[in-house]
Formats: structure tokens, C-alpha cells, sequence
């Protein structure tokens, strides 16, 4: 009998244990809302400035913020929601919205920008990248548009004037590609352009296409992707490769850091990005890389993709008052301009927008003219998977010669139809 | 009336079949019931009971057979090499040479560190753009342009099954060697009085040995192969194309990027009856090799 009551009193004492944890609040205290967001070791320190200002201004509410690693946040973000855990807010890359919507992870935030004093702050055509329907869904916070960086002084070198139709791009690419005496008295092979044909290798691809005409969907909203267009498109990216031979042999398996190595090593002329990696370019290359604008098609037709990352609030959050105080924090003229000023992004604001720093450093100024043409990937709950997995498998084949254009074209329109 | 000494045992194994219940039986009828669902996280309107209609997308989904075929030559490959590896090494390491304790440690560096770790490491070595392995053969003059090792069909399986072998062939090393010390030496000395030579007595003495280590081992690590998806993920994220597109990986791309959990845990079971077979073949042989110390 006195090891059965020990046994319940070793169990009691367990659960009591249990049950004293997992609060992150004491009663008169002030309010902690928990935050996930990637961010890179360099920019840890500016970032933490960040949410140490909001901590100090703000005696009512603090923020404990975790670093989750950028390859694992989407996967994280679902699994801990599903279990009914997870933070308060959240950062958000654009096409996460339709996802996490419909798995019902977001909190509608109508009700709460409508009596934000700052909302007529916010450039006017970012809500629509964070609205389902009439819902907002998540905060602006920073914008990224895809331009195209350019080795300023190998062009100048070969009297090569920097493109501006695809035409140009694809003769600029062939006339660099070659061998070249680099800086240490080495010849070393370089390429016109870095092709991603690894993880990550979507974007790119759909940047592409798009630009020349192809379209996922009418006016009705019917799936179009898979036109003549958008077939020609695509042979010529897959060109770029099998034929032209101005982008690396090892494209089809390059990933970020193998592109933006290979551009700061001097193995690449040209590759596309966005202004998230100008410091970095720019302290290996200085005034040697430039800037321009993703080339247009032959006809002019131009677009780019302009992705805004936001917060959102959590639908579980016990703190959903203290959450908006923070993220519209977030997106309010002190944080936008310290984000976009040493974290590399296109302000969201007006105001931050017309600052001099911003309206005179030319890779915010590309990016400002890049926006003129930006437009926005689907909005749909498989886009995702699309972008990220799908298409990166399909272009991958379509490189090695596995599958034909037409083919990839198809079963991207088929996987698009899949998420209507 | 209940005999106490009868309960009191039960009461000791309570606590480790209650872990085992919670930790290994929930996960896989978890796993089991969710495979006769349509389960996707997007779409939670039509998640519900199917039936087998999971398993029949699986045999009539052509990835699914291109990841099986993989899969066959992904354990095949890897853990035969191991193996072969694995043997040689040990038998180094059982020799006596100045400096075998340095040896014996430094052999564990691959299978201790993390397979993250160990596949970005040759991901960048054999980077076709500026990896190690290019400039060495280039200086060798043994190639004259770089070689998109995991960027090309032929060779990304190849170089990932060979990061796999050199990941895991210390695991049978240490495990034989720890064998081969617990083989009587008078055994070989009996057989070179009979005249045996080298070869023979490794044939007659060394395996015959070594017989219940090698059969665990390999079963052991035939299992962790088939189940293995952070190597592949972290080199090549089963690309180019499916070229190492194996089925665990399969498995966790449908379940974490498509957040299809139906589809993906029919399969996870597909895998673990399959290895379940594996598991059935080593239990067999485990059993015949007591049966035969008892006769």
C-alpha cells in the first residue's frame, strides 16, 4: 500500500510540475509576446536594435524574440500552430498568406488597422499582397523587388552597354562568357549569367517567363500558363544552358549561396536579385558591381516580382491587442527606416521612401524603378509547394534534357489548376 | 486474492511499456489512421476517411516508383561499401601499429559528426563552380573543366551515396572491430597448425566470428539508410530532377512542402512494412544462430 502512494504522490507531483510551467506572464507584469523571424548572423545585432527599442519604449508590452532559421520557419510556423503552440506574431514571406489562411493560423486584422493612426503611411499598393478578399491578413513590412546585378567593370571593359530586352541580355551573357586573368594572375572560367537551377530556383524561372508574356491566370480566373508564350519562354531559359552555354555547367544543382558566391568570386557577369544582398555584394565588389533592371522582353514588355514580407498575429494568441501594438510598431517610420537602412529592403512608408539616403543610393533607386513594374505570384494555397518544390524539380529535368518545355509549361499549369 | 508476487514485476516493466507506448505505439497508429485520410493541412474542408485510396495513388504515382528504385540502390550501394570498408578498416585497426589508438579514434570523425554537417562539407567539396574536388582534379590534369558533380543525373546519385558510405562505414568498423577482439586467438592458431593460410582463416575463422555483429549491424544499418532523408535533403534536395529523389525523402517533402499528411504517411507505412521485412529476416537468423549454439 505505502509504494502504491508513493507511486501516486511521484505522479502527482509530476503533473503539479507540469502545470507550473508554460506561462510566460505574471499577473502585474507587463504582457510578453513571443516572436519568430529569420534573420541572417550578420544582421542579428541590427535587428536585435530593433526589438530592444520597441522594449524600452514600451513598458506595457515586451517582446521575446526567436531567431528561426529561414529554412525551417514555414515548416515550424505549421507544425507548432497544429499542436496549438507557437508565437503571437510571426514574419511572413508573401506567398505564405493564402497558406496559413486557409489552415485558419492568421488573425484578421481589418478591425485593428482601421484604428491605426499610421495606416495612410503604408505605400498604397502593398496591402493587396497581404488581403485575401477584403481580409488583411498581415502588416507590411518590407518590400523586395528582383533587379539584376551586373559586373559594371567587365562591361565597360568589353565596351558592352548594360541590356535592356532579353535579346541584349542573352548576347551580353555569351560575349562574357570565356576565361579570364582574375586579380591573383589565375585563369579562371566565367559565365555570362548565374542561373539558379537549384533550391530556390522558381522565382527566377516564373520572373522569366513572365516577362515575356506568359500569365497564370485571365481575367476569370482560369488557368492560362500553359500558352505559346510562356513554351518560347521557357526554351530560351533552358537555351541559356543547353545551348548558349553562358550560364555555369553546374546551374541545374545551384542554390542561393552558390549563385552569390559564384557572382562575389568572379565566376559570374550578371544574376538576379534582389536588394537583400547589396552589402554583401557591395563589400566584396565595391564600385565594381552595378545595378540595372530585369531586362524586358524584345517588344518592352517588363515585369518583375515584388514580394512584401509581414507580420501577422497568430489566431490562438491569448495577446492579440499587445500583438497588433508591436507589429504596426514594426511597420510605423523608426523601424522601416532602421530595417531598410541596415537590413537591406525597399521601406514601406511614404515617408521613409523619400528620405535622401534611400532616393539616391542607386540600388534603391533601381529597386523604386523596378517597383513600377512589379507584380505579385499567385495568391493561391499550393503556390507554395509550386514554387518551391514542384517547379524546382521540373526546371531541373527541363535543364538535363528529361523533359521538354512544353512538358514543364504543362505540368506547372496542371499543378496550378490543382490549387483553384 | 491477487498474488503480489506476481503483479510487482509488472509494475517494474509498467514504466518502460508505457514510455514505449506513448513514444513508439501512438506515433505509428497515428501514422496508420492517417493514411487512410485525406489529410492536407491547406485544404482542412475536405480532410476525412478515404480508405485505400492513398495507397492506390501510390502505385499509380510514377515518383513514388522512380523513389522506390532509388531507394534499392541508395541502401544496396551504401551499406554494401560500408560494409566492405567497414571490414578492412577493422582489420587495420585489430593489426598492431605505432599510433593505432590516435587511428581507432580519428576513424569515428565522419559517423560522429552531423549529417548536416557532413553533407554541406561535400556539398561545397564537390561544388561544380569552386569545390575542392574540381581543383584537385584540374591541378592533377586529370580533367580539363569543371565537373558539375551535384548538378548532373550521372553523378549527383553517385557522389551522394559516396558522402553516405564515408558517413557511415566507421559504425561497422568500430562494431567489427569490437568482434574481431572477441575472437579466441587460440581459434587461429588451431587453424594455422591445420595449415590454414591467410585468406582461409578469415574465410573459417574471422567471419564464422564475427557472423552475429555483421548480421546486426547490417540489418541495423539498413533500416537507418532506407529511413535516411537529412543527407540527401541537405546536398541536393533529391534533384537534379528525382535523380536522388529517395522515398523517405519522398515521404517528408509530401508531408512538410505539399502538407499533404494522408498521402505521405502511406507511404511512411509502405517504407516500414518493407523494412519490417528486413527486421523479420534478421530476427530469423538471429534465432537459427542460437538454435545452432545450443546443438
Amino acid at each position: 500500500m505505502r509504494k502504491v502512494l508513493s507511486l501516486l504522490m511521484v505522479a502527482l507531483l509530476s503533473t503539479a510540475f507540469l502545470f507550473a510551467g508554460g506561462s510566460n506572464e505574471s499577473s502585474d507584469g507587463p504582457v510578453v509576446i513571443n516572436h519568430w523571424y529569420w534573420v541572417p548572423n550578420a544582421d542579428v545585432a541590427r535587428y536585435t536594435e530593433m526589438i530592444d527599442e520597441f522594449n524600452r519604449t514600451h513598458t506595457d508590452v515586451q517582446v521575446n524574440w526567436e531567431n528561426v532559421p529561414q529554412d525551417d520557419v514555414r515548416t515550424r510556423f505549421i507544425t507548432a500552430f497544429q499542436i496549438g503552440e507557437g508565437p503571437d506574431t510571426f514574419g511572413m514571406g508573401g506567398n505564405w498568406i493564402p497558406e496559413f489562411q486557409a489552415m485558419g493560423m492568421l488573425e484578421p486584422l481589418n478591425d485593428y488597422i482601421d484604428n491605426w493612426d499610421q495606416k495612410d503611411e503604408i505605400i498604397d499598393t502593398l496591402w493587396s499582397q497581404c488581403t485575401i478578399g477584403d481580409t488583411i491578413y498581415g502588416m507590411p513590412w518590407k518590400l523586395l523587388v528582383t533587379y539584376m546585378y551586373y559586373r559594371a567593370d567587365w562591361f565597360e571593359e568589353m565596351g558592352i552597354e548594360p541590356p535592356e530586352t532579353i535579346s541584349e541580355f542573352i548576347d551580353a551573357a555569351c560575349k562574357l562568357t570565356g576565361t579570364y586573368v582574375n586579380e591573383n594572375g589565375e585563369t579562371v572560367d566565367r559565365y555570362g549569367f548565374g542561373l539558379r537551377g537549384g533550391s530556390g530556383n522558381g522565382e527566377g524561372y516564373f520572373i522569366w517567363c513572365l516577362t515575356q508574356g506568359a500569365e497564370f491566370f485571365d481575367e476569370e480566373g482560369n488557368v492560362i500558363f500553359n500558352s505559346p508564350e510562356t513554351v518560347a519562354a521557357t526554351q530560351l531559359y533552358i537555351d541559356l544552358y543547353q545551348k548558349y552555354h553562358c550560364v555555369p555547367p553546374s546551374c541545374v544543382g545551384d542554390g542561393f549561396a552558390q549563385i552569390v558566391g559564384a557572382f562575389k568570386s568572379g565566376r559570374t557577369a550578371m544574376f538576379n536579385h534582389h536588394i537583400g544582398t547589396y552589402v554583401e555584394i557591395s563589400e566584396a565588389l565595391g564600385d565594381k558591381v552595378g545595378v540595372m533592371l530585369y531586362p524586358a522582353s524584345d517588344d518592352g514588355h517588363r515585369w518583375s516580382e515584388g514580394s512584401v514580407i509581414s507580420h501577422g498575429i497568430s489566431s490562438i494568441s491569448k495577446h492579440k491587442d499587445e500583438a497588433f501594438e508591436f507589429v504596426s510598431w514594426m511597420s510605423e517610420n523608426w523601424a522601416v527606416e532602421h530595417q531598410s537602412r541596415y537590413l537591406g529592403s525597399i521601406p514601406v512608408t511614404k515617408t521613409v521612401s523619400a528620405m535622401p539616403y534611400f532616393s539616391e543610393n542607386p540600388f534603391y533607386a533601381v529597386s523604386a524603378q523596378s517597383a513600377e513594374y512589379v507584380g505579385a505570384f499567385p495568391m493561391t494555397v499550393n503556390w507554395g509547394g509550386i514554387v518551391k518544390d514542384r517547379a524546382v524539380t521540373l526546371l531541373q529535368q527541363a535543364l538535363m534534357g528529361d523533359i521538354t518545355a512544353e512538358e514543364m509549361v504543362a505540368s506547372i499549369a496542371e499543378e496550378l489548376e490543382k490549387g483553384l | 486474492m491477487i498474488n503480489k508476487g506476481k503483479i510487482y514485476p509488472y509494475i517494474l516493466v509498467a514504466p518502460a511499456l508505457i514510455a514505449l507506448g506513448v513514444i513508439l505505439l501512438y506515433p505509428m497508429l497515428t501514422g496508420l489512421f492517417l493514411s487512410f485520410q485525406n489529410r492536407v493541412l491547406t485544404r482542412p474542408l475536405e480532410n476525412g476517411w478515404i480508405g485505400l485510396q492513398n495507397y492506390i495513388n501510390m502505385f499509380q504515382d510514377d515518383v513514388f516508383w522512380i523513389s522506390i528504385v532509388k531507394t534499392f540502390w541508395w541502401v544496396i550501394a551504401s551499406v554494401g561499401f560500408q560494409i566492405i570498408l567497414g571490414m578492412a578498416t577493422a582489420l587495420l585497426l585489430n593489426e598492431k601499429f605505432p599510433g593505432r589508438a590516435l587511428a581507432r579514434g580519428l576513424i569515428l570523425i565522419p559517423w560522429v559528426m552531423p549529417s548536416v554537417v557532413s553533407g554541406l562539407m561535400w556539398a561545397w567539396i564537390f561544388d561544380g563552380t569552386y569545390g575542392l574536388a574540381n581543383d584537385v582534379l584540374m591541378k592533377l590534369g586529370l580533367i580539363d573543366q569543371f565537373i558539375p558533380f551535384l548538378g548532373d543525373s550521372k553523378t549527383a546519385f553517385p557522389v551522394v551515396i559516396f558522402t553516405n558510405i564515408w558517413k557511415g562505414f566507421p559504425f561497422f568498423a568500430i562494431s567489427f572491430l569490437a568482434g574481431l577482439q572477441s575472437i579466441s586467438s587460440d581459434l587461429y592458431e588451431a587453424a594455422e597448425i591445420d595449415g590454414a593460410g591467410k585468406w582461409r582463416r578469415f574465410l573459417t575463422v574471422t567471419i564464422p566470428g564475427l557472423k552475429p555483429v555483421i548480421i546486426t549491424t547490417t540489418v541495423l544499418r539498413l533500416i537507418w539508410t532506407a529511413n535516411t532523408t537529412d543527407l540527401i535533403f541537405t546536398m541536393t534536395t533529391g534533384g537534379p530532377g528525382y535523380s536522388t529523389h529517395v522515398l523517405a525523402l519522398y515521404t517528408y517533402l509530401t508531408a512538410w512542402t505539399d502538407l499533404d499528411f494522408g498521402y505521405s504517411s502511406a507511404m511512411a507505412i509502405f517504407l516500414m512494412l518493407v523494412l519490417l521485412i528486413f527486421i523479420g529476416i534478421y530476427m530469423k537468423l538471429i534465432n537459427k544462430d542460437k538454435e545452432n549454439d545450443i546443438i
